[in-house]
């Protein structure tokens, strides 16, 4: 096989070979790292600590994280055993036609939103710091500076991206093991500085009484539930995200860990950061903290950012153009890599987009949730044995088209999913529907309905992949 | 008997014969999916998928090991996160 035949499948619908395998465990590690470590852990991270103590905070941004990934970490081996993308790979599972509503009302719907928020939120403090010490006019405007510095990110990753997973080795590799030294010395610094014992015992100073309107005596059960939702939500929405490198992995060992631990506790690291940071100065925005630092640290924070959320901006743009030119093979690399790219700048430009981000995470960990449980139970359902020619085949000869493209059992689970989670927690309103939400949470639960639904169905209707 | 064994022997091959046609229309029918797009690529993919079919596993298999690594540092994580909160 010549050199271009293999580095086309990196670009392409093509499955990967073993020649085409470039990481190994520690890329696996420091890419998920540098794609996990961004706008969305700082922020779920600041919110967490925004509402619990430093104890909890710190126990339920690992926890909320590290325990959906673990329930999702299946999805890691359909596309390192095959080499197909992820969805490519669930059409096994959910049939080409429910797999395409899915692939394209919610994975690329939802994913320009993605890019968006982690260009603004490096852009955010950038304005900030900019600000604070005097930088120039244009980048100290609070709307023109974050989307100035997000379409300046935006470009970066996107030439990244575009260059493919060799170029996005290299660069995760420094970025992660800088990113990780930072995060640690932060944490150090504000432990030593401020104190361990005055940290561990500062109440929060956010209150979701007045904030979100729950009832007074279920104060603590409201701020625990909704806390662990949010990180429930951010440790599943990578279910969306796992084929797409797992495709390029030389073992499945590699490719169950890097997944595992890179996106979760590792990752964490700025979770736990940006929780003690808003329990320091009570804003949910790490940046702020940074303001009150020695000028040093603005420095260091501000590169900590860019090099966050760039890296992410490129391991989103990768992920998602791979699997659009698997789903519409037409369309060329370049094109459909310029075309996130834009998208994520013109979600850049609409302000207000920011400050809904826990909304955004709730309805994702509904999502992803629903999705990750129908993969799983796929996979449990054939102890991982697919037939790769059945998932490229998409017409009525393909034993996963099921009933008119429509998997039933993963429709109906899909609904069941949907309607548990609703009638149990409303993302919109931050409302309990039928009183069980303080004590039990959303995200997790539906996955368990979902799955247990999924696996029953698939036996009754005998709708086994 | 005689006539179960002919008679199953014959419905084997109707069998037989149908899992080839499907199996050779099937490569006609990602093709036929797939004219629009690069004729190399698509004659690669149904060389990869055919390479792929016959050299499973294309790379080594997660072990028993890497399971309970995650199942017991979940377990921890887990435990922890309960004594915390009920705390």
């Amino acid at each position: 096989m010549t050199k271009k035949e293999t580095s086309s499948a990196w670009f392409t619908l093509l499955p990967t070979l073993p020649k085409d395998r470039v990481y190994g465990m520690f890329d696996m590690l420091t890419i998920q790292i540098c794609f996990g470590i961004a706008a969305w852990f700082f922020l779920v991270g600041g919110f967490t600590g925004l509402y619990l103590p430093a104890r909890e905070a710190i126990i339920t941004v690992i926890f909320g994280n590290q325990i959906p990934l673990f329930l999702i970490s299946l999805l890691a081996l359909y596309s390192a055993r095959y080499g197909v993308d992820q969805w490519i790979a669930s059409r096994a599972v959910l049939g080409p036609r429910f797999n395409d509503i899915l692939l394209i009302a919610f994975y690329l719907g939802s994913s320009a939103g993605w890019i968006a928020y982690a260009g603004l939120l490096a852009g955010n403090s950038v304005q900030k710091i900019n600000l604070e010490f005097g930088g120039p006019g244009i980048i100290s405007d609070p709307y023109w500076g974050p989307v100035i510095f997000a379409i300046v990110a935006i470009l970066i990753g996107w030439y990244n991206a575009y260059l493919g997973p060799t170029a996005l080795k290299w660069v995760s590799r420094f970025g992660a093991i800088f990113m990780v030294t930072v995060l640690l010395y932060f944490i150090y610094y504000i432990l030593v500085i401020t104190g361990i014992e005055k940290i561990f015992t500062e109440p929060p100073k956010g209150d979701v009484v007045a904030d979100f309107g729950v009832p007074e005596n279920f104060s603590r059960n409201w701020a625990l539930a909704l806390t662990l939702e949010w990180n429930v939500g951010l440790g599943f929405s990578w279910a969306f995200w796992y084929g797409q490198w797992t495709r390029l992995v030389k073992n499945e060992s590699a490719a169950y860990h890097g997944t595992l631990w890179g996106w979760g506790i590792i990752a964490a690291v700025s979770g736990v950061f940006s929780a003690l940071t808003a329990i320091i100065i009570g804003s949910f925005d790490p940046t702020d903290w940074i303001l009150t630092a020695p000028f040093s640290f603005a420095i260091l924070a501000l590169i900590l950012f860019a090099i966050a959320n760039i890296t992410s901006i490129m391991m989103l743009i990768y992920p998602l153009s791979i699997t659009t030119v698997s789903r519409f093979p037409k369309l060329k690399w370049s094109m459909v890599t310029i075309i996130f790219a834009i998208l994520g700048i013109l979600v850049s430009i609409i302000p207000g987009v920011f400050e809904r981000y826990n909304v955004y995470l709730a309805i994702i960990s509904l999502l992803t949730g629903i999705y990750g449980a129908l993969l799983t139970g796929g996979y449990l359902l054939t102890r991982g044995e697919f037939s790769v020619e059945d998932m490229y085949d998409m017409s009525k000869n393909s034993k996963y088209y099921y009933v008119g493209g429509f998997n039933l059992a993963a429709v109906i689970a899909t609904i069941v999913g949907f309607i548990f989670y609703l009638t149990t927690f409303n993302p919109l309103t931050t409302q309990s529907m039928n009183g069980l939400f303080p004590y039990i949470s959303a995200g997790i639960p539906t996955y368990f309905v979902t799955l247990a639904t999924f696996l029953l169905l698939s036996k009754v209707l005998k709708q086994t992949p | 008997m005689l006539k179960g064994i002919l008679f199953g022997k014959k419905k084997n091959q109707a069998n037989y014969k149908e899992i080839l046609r499907i199996s050779k229309s099937r490569t006609e029918i990602i093709k036929e999916q797939l004219h629009r797009i690069d004729p190399t690529i698509t004659n690669q993919l149904v060389e990869r998928i055919e390479y792929i079919k016959n050299n499973q596993p294309l790379v080594p298999r997660i072990k028993k090991r890497d399971y309970i690594i995650a199942i017991v540092i979940n377990l921890v994580i887990t435990i922890l996160y309960f004594i915390i909160i009920m705390g």
